[in-house]
């Protein structure tokens, strides 16, 4: 099955993050009871404890009631916002600001050829000349940045 | 991105980017093209232009492609 993007990030959320493997639970600031309660149902990184959350087999182990749950939670929120976005969301908004310098670019091509035409009402206070001369500025604009973006900058 | 590939993705894009706006330019004279009295006539406008709105998409998305496909993360 093929997800589109939107609700692949929203099943992102659902599944654990791999970016967490390398965050021990030691390295975190959790309460020592928390610390120590994780500890004993195995838990080493904070992906383990994701993992056991999801699987709601966190919220089953002794000496850890609601209050340790919210902790774990809170803490594997702030880390997720801490880390590099994952490769998908990157990715993403590449293409997304790619799709926006595109849109822009057709924009400026179609008000080009709108005033080169002299598609423009009687009425409009529009100086045609000076109009044609600042959207060919920034079709050459929008191109440089699309170059820009392919190149990788 | 080596060099050599790097340059031939620029000189893609360039050439795409002036086929999107000769392909917009097609575009924009068929929309301007009235309704057609005679039917065969008006089919063959119709088509001219669903084919124009395809091609714009096409070079649309093999520019993203394009520009996409080398770079990493």
């Amino acid at each position: 099955m093929t997800l589109d993007v939107p609700s692949r990030l929203k099943a992102m959320t659902r599944e654990p993050d791999e970016r967490l493997w390398s965050i021990s639970i030691d390295d975190v600031d959790l309460s020592v009871r928390t610390l120590n309660a994780l500890k004993n149902c195995g838990v080493r990184t904070l992906y383990d404890a994701q993992v056991s959350l999801i699987n709601r087999q966190l919220h089953k182990q002794r000496g850890i009631g609601r209050k340790a749950v919210n902790e774990v939670k809170e803490i594997i929120a702030y880390a997720k916002a801490t880390l590099p976005p994952p490769p998908e969301v990157v990715r993403h908004n590449r293409r997304l600001q790619l799709n926006s310098l595109l849109l822009a670019y057709e924009t400026h091509v179609l008000a080009l050829y709108t005033y080169q035409r002299g598609e423009v009402s009687v009425d409009s206070d529009i100086d045609l000349g000076a109009s044609i001369i600042k959207r060919k500025a920034s079709i050459e604009k929008v191109r440089k940045l699309i170059l820009a973006y392919a190149d990788g900058e | 991105m080596a060099v050599d590939i790097k340059l031939n993705v620029m000189v893609d894009i360039q050439r795409l980017l002036d086929a999107l706006e000769d392909a917009l330019a097609d575009k924009f004279e068929l929309d301007g093209v009235g309704p057609r009295s005679d039917d065969e006539e008006q089919r063959d406008v119709d088509a001219a232009k669903e084919e124009a709105s395809v091609r714009v998409d096409l070079i649309r998305t093999r520019i993203m492609y394009t520009a996409t496909k080398h770079l990493k993360g």
